[in-house]
């Protein structure tokens, strides 16, 4: 409604108060109806900085939790995977020195001045290598320092070129041609990773053969130790 | 008076909900974390039990002596976290415990540890058997 209205002609009488009053009111209430707009047009700076505020609070609460949440999920995908490698890596090891037929490796009998690698006699059915007809397969461990990889070799020992070798001996078998003493040279068959974020791998003992293999992932460690008692020397 | 929004209590609740809500699903991942830790107790322990137990068939079965060893906390360095219970016994030929020599011992080996988690398991046990030759 136009808020300039211009009024009627004056009327005499209860009309004219009556008309008056109706056009007070109406103005009232117009006057009313603009101000409580005007008041809802925007917010005001304080229900501004009120409402980022808690927003920035929550935001923050929620942050936190998921920062602190991504960070155990780290913890835990690096433990677990630790966990696994050295699992993997200390059952084979198990596995196969249980059943070695020799130790390869000059290990020392006590803590003090451990091994970082082994290898031994293979006593199991060196499959898939059967067809070279050997009677002496050899097994070395030893971790890649750079790579921080535990490698799992598979040998034979030879006198001949490993390219041409079709004779295979034991690893400390010697020849004497011509008064010369020659000696046998490993050839690599294979050499597999079989283990990672390996730190430390430490070996001693004889009969008893202990087994330290300390891991590193993420700047956590973890460290296991067991024996195996080898049955076939 | 109708209401056109929000007051500032409801907003307030609702956030207090969203932020409970949000707090029980990250929880998973500690609770995860000290179940992950829990695994690798009991991995470790698998190997100290072994190593006792790989020590033991190293003897000879005159080296056996029956009865119990406690072990708390196990020497070796990597297993010190752990008790070890080891008891061997004669047993007969139906397996069952026996005081009387026999030509077969059992060896049993009991780890134990302080598990963080009430729900997961806290030791692992080992059996096996010697006999003579």
């Amino acid at each position: 409604m136009p808020k300039n209205k211009k009024l009627k002609p004056q009327k005499q009488g209860l009309l004219a108060d009556n008309i008056k009053l109706i056009t007070i009111m109406k103005k009232l209430y117009y006057l009313q109806e603009n101000i409580q707009y005007n008041k809802q047009k925007a917010f005001t700076l304080v229900e501004l900085v009120v409402t980022i505020g808690i927003l920035t609070m929550v935001v923050g609460i929620i942050f936190a939790l998921y920062w602190t949440s991504q960070k155990f999920y780290q913890l835990t995908e690096s433990q677990a995977e630790m966990l696994q490698n050295s699992r993997v890596v200390l059952e084979r090891m198990n596995r196969e020195i249980r059943q070695a037929k020799e130790i390869v490796t000059a290990l020392s009998q006590s803590p003090d001045n451990p091994s970082s690698q082994i290898e031994f006699q293979d006593g199991h059915h060196p499959s898939p290598y059967d067809y070279l007809n050997s009677l002496y397969y050899y097994i070395r461990y030893y971790v890649s320092t750079t790579t921080g990889e535990m490698h799992r070799q598979y040998l034979v020992y030879c006198f001949d070129e490993c390219s041409q070798c079709s004779n295979f001996f034991k690893w400390n078998d010697i020849q004497i041609i011509n008064g010369n003493t020659i000696t046998t040279h490993p050839c690599v068959l294979e050499d597999k990773i079989v283990g990672e974020f390996i730190k430390e791998l430490k070996i001693w003992g004889a009969n008893i053969i202990t087994i330290v293999l300390q891991l590193e992932k993420s700047s956590r460690q973890i460290e296991i130790q067991t024996n195996v008692f080898t049955r076939n020397f | 008076m109708p209401q056109n929004g929000f007051s500032l209590i409801e907003l307030m609740i609702a956030i207090a909900i969203i932020i409970l809500g949000i707090a029980i699903v990250l929880q998973i991942f500690p609770g995860s974390f000290s179940m992950e830790k829990n695994t690798e107790w009991q991995t470790k322990a698998v190997f100290c039990a072994q190593e006792k137990m790989e020590a033991l068939l190293a003897l000879s079965f005159a080296e056996l002596t029956p009865g119990t060893t406690q072990e708390n906390p196990v020497p070796t360095p990597a297993c010190q976290a752990f008790s070890r219970t080891t008891k061997i016994s004669y047993v007969d030929a139906n397996l069952n415990e026996t005081d009387s020599p026999t030509s077969l011992k059992k060896i049993e080996i009991k780890m134990q540890w302080n598990s963080v988690l009430k729900i997961a398991p806290n030791e692992v046990s080992f059996v096996t058997l010697f006999a003579e030759k």
